[in-house]
């Protein structure tokens, strides 16, 4: 497996330069995307530089920072100072940011290198990334099934091993999704835990950027290289590193099963996390059944409120500051509304649709304010389950990849977010493991909540399993940089 | 001319009645309205939806895009059954955290409009017209 450290190693121990690494990735990114459909766009030109100067560190015996010379994939709604970055739109075909995220500042000021720029759904509306302007990536275990979405390029690099890491950002578990059909590891961290400066917005209240990996260890080494508090995100907090406090330890650790998000659940699905559960009561793990009675309304409350958002953060696309532009108008408004209907994909119209109505007069405090008052009592639920458990277990997603092309409507595409958009909702941290194959050998995993902060509780559970099962269930598929 | 039609769910994955809470939906179709449970959305209100969001309507399929909209309103609408039983005093906690208002630097004017259609003389330019009359 192409782990960080094993890549450190390797270069550490002068067995390859960050050149030949770097040129080795791009050359198999640009082989594997026919493909994959992974990237948007390729960055080589910035790669190769950057890893010339890696070279001349190691050559001078500097010791390296933590993701130094490590190539990586980034979802495309984060912004690249100089890179077009185009959130898989029309609307943004040609933007180019003319500053970078913060999360693009914290990597370079490490010199990781960034292989190009990861395909998505657009605007990260989506949960297969097929509604991507530029077509959806597959999945590189069987590419007849989707990547999961939103940010299934950046998943479909790592598992196709055209990426070391990725960085993604999840709303409703575009993060943990896509590692969960692709058999990584998918880290969305505690909102305000890493700053969302420079990443397009789509439901700020919910949005958070985190990374996809092939194990645990390297999702602890991304988010410490990614968190912190940014002054010019008003949300943001920091945190604290979590890669020493890996232990994988977890013996007295309560873990808390909430039955509602196992009811009908398929047994190919439900089997696996029945297993995780057994191996964690052998790691001495107590095992607390809980109940989480609004799971129910969790799918309805998250869709008003980030519908909401989106309508509200979508109005800046008026195609005179940048974006698309239409080239026929009978006047201003007309323009407006021209730009913005040719800029916009289908699914993203609709949720802007849905988004003005629930924030309409006369609807205002039947859907936006009673999802508000729900989002409060289930942040509350939140805070009743974790006093009587350390972390809760839950599927991820409840289905193996989807097949690419399935004709499905918006509610049954909705309804495979069940189990991850809760956590953005309450603005906990939660990690997708993988933990078993389905009946066609593609990936399921398995999902850990923590409380607010508790990144490093999460990770050793996940740790733990990992260990535990000699990561029997990572897997990325044969193709890409074998090293 | 009314039209009648039964969409059935097709996610074989997915949990199906009673399971997660979700309904099963039946939507009908007339020439102007869909109807959806007690969500309706006519064509009128979609048009007037449209304008509120500044989305142009030519070229979208009406019967479609109000069967999508009903459809998923009535899904949202379940959280009108849902007792809030918030303790008294409930608050947000403070997610937001406040910087002191004092001047940083900001982008060069040149930077920002390095992404604009049209520019002139420093400023975004906005046209009356354009092709059509």
């Amino acid at each position: 497996m192409n782990t960080i450290s094993a890549i450190k190693r390797l270069l550490a121990a002068k067995e390859t330069t960050c050149r030949e690494l770097t040129e080795k990735y791009i050359k198999a990114a640009k082989e594997v995307n026919p493909a994959l459909n992974a990237y948007i766009s390729f960055t080589e030109e910035q790669a190769v530089k950057t890893a010339a100067s890696v070279d001349k560190k190691l050559q001078q015996g500097a010791a390296l920072a933590p993701l130094e010379g490590i190539p990586f994939c980034l979802k495309d709604n984060i912004s690249t100072k100089g890179l077009r970055t185009t959130c898989a739109s029309h609307m943004l075909e040609n933007y180019v940011p003319v500053y970078d995220a913060a999360v693009v500042e914290s990597l370079k000021a490490q010199n990781a290198i960034i292989v190009g720029k990861g395909n998505m759904d657009e605007f990260a509306m989506g949960s297969t990334c097929e509604t991507s302007f530029f077509g959806g990536a597959k999945n590189p275990h069987n590419t007849a099934y989707v990547a999961g979405g939103s940010s299934g390029g950046v998943a479909s690099a790592v598992a196709g091993n055209s990426a070391v890491y990725g960085i993604g950002s999840d709303t409703g578990g575009s993060i943990r999704m896509p590692a969960s059909f692709c058999g990584l590891v998918g880290l969305k961290p505690t909102y305000g835990a890493v700053s969302r400066r420079g990443l397009i917005a789509y439901g700020s209240s919910l949005d958070q950027i985190g990374p996809i990996t092939t194990c645990v260890e390297d999702a602890a080494i991304v988010f410490d290289a990614i968190c912190g508090k940014d002054t010019a995100d008003m949300t943001s907090r920091g945190s604290e590193p979590v890669s020493d406090k890996l232990t994988g330890r977890i013996k007295g650790m309560r873990i808390g099963i909430a039955q509602e998000f196992f009811e009908g659940l398929p047994a190919p699905i439900q089997k696996p996390l029945d297993d995780a559960v057994t191996v964690y009561r052998k790691l001495g793990a107590e095992i607390v059944s809980l109940e989480f009675p609004l799971l129910k309304y969790v799918l309805p409350t998250y869709y008003i409120i980030a519908c909401a958002e989106a309508s509200s953060n979508l109005g800046r696309y008026d195609g005179l500051r940048y974006g698309h532009r239409t080239e026929e108008f009978s006047d201003l408004n007309d323009f407006v509304c021209r730009t913005r209907s040719e800029g916009f994909g289908k699914e993203v119209r609709r949720r802007i649709l849905l988004g003005t109505y629930v924030l309409s007069a006369g609807y205002y405090d039947a859907y936006y304010n009673k999802a508000q008052l729900l989002r409060k009592s289930i942040r509350n639920e939140f805070t009743k389950m974790f006093a009587a458990c350390d972390v809760l277990l839950t599927p991820t997603v409840p289905a193996t990849a989807l097949k690419f092309g399935a004709d499905m409507t918006p509610v049954e595409m909705y309804q495979t977010d069940i189990c991850t958009c809760s956590v953005n909702i309450a603005g906990l941290p939660a990690v997708s493991v993988p933990c078993g194959f389905g009946e066609k050998g593609l990936p399921i995993g398995m999902q850990l909540i923590g409380g607010k902060f508790r990144e490093a509780d999460i990770l050793n559970a996940a740790l733990a399993f990992e260990r535990e099962t000699a990561q029997a269930f990572l897997k990325t598929a044969d193709m890409g940089v074998r090293l | 001319m009314t039209t009648s039609r039964r969409y059935s769910k097709k996610f074989s994955n997915m949990p199906r009645e009673g399971g997660y809470g979700i309904r099963p939906y039946r939507i009908m179709l007339t020439n102007n309205q869909t109807k959806c449970g007690d969500i309706m959305i006519t064509y009128d209100e979609l048009i007037k939806l449209a304008a509120l969001a500044k989305l142009s309507m030519d070229g979208e399929d009406m019967d479609a895009l109000a069967r999508d909209i009903s459809n998923i309103l009535e899904f949202a609408d379940s959280i009108a059954q849902a007792a809030v039983d918030l303790p008294e005093g409930d608050t947000d906690e403070a997610d937001w955290v406040f910087r002191d208002d004092n001047l940083q630097p900001s982008l060069p004017a040149n930077d920002i409009l390095s992404n604009a259609g049209e520019q002139q003389d420093g400023y975004f330019v906005a046209r009356k017209r354009g092709g059509l009359s």
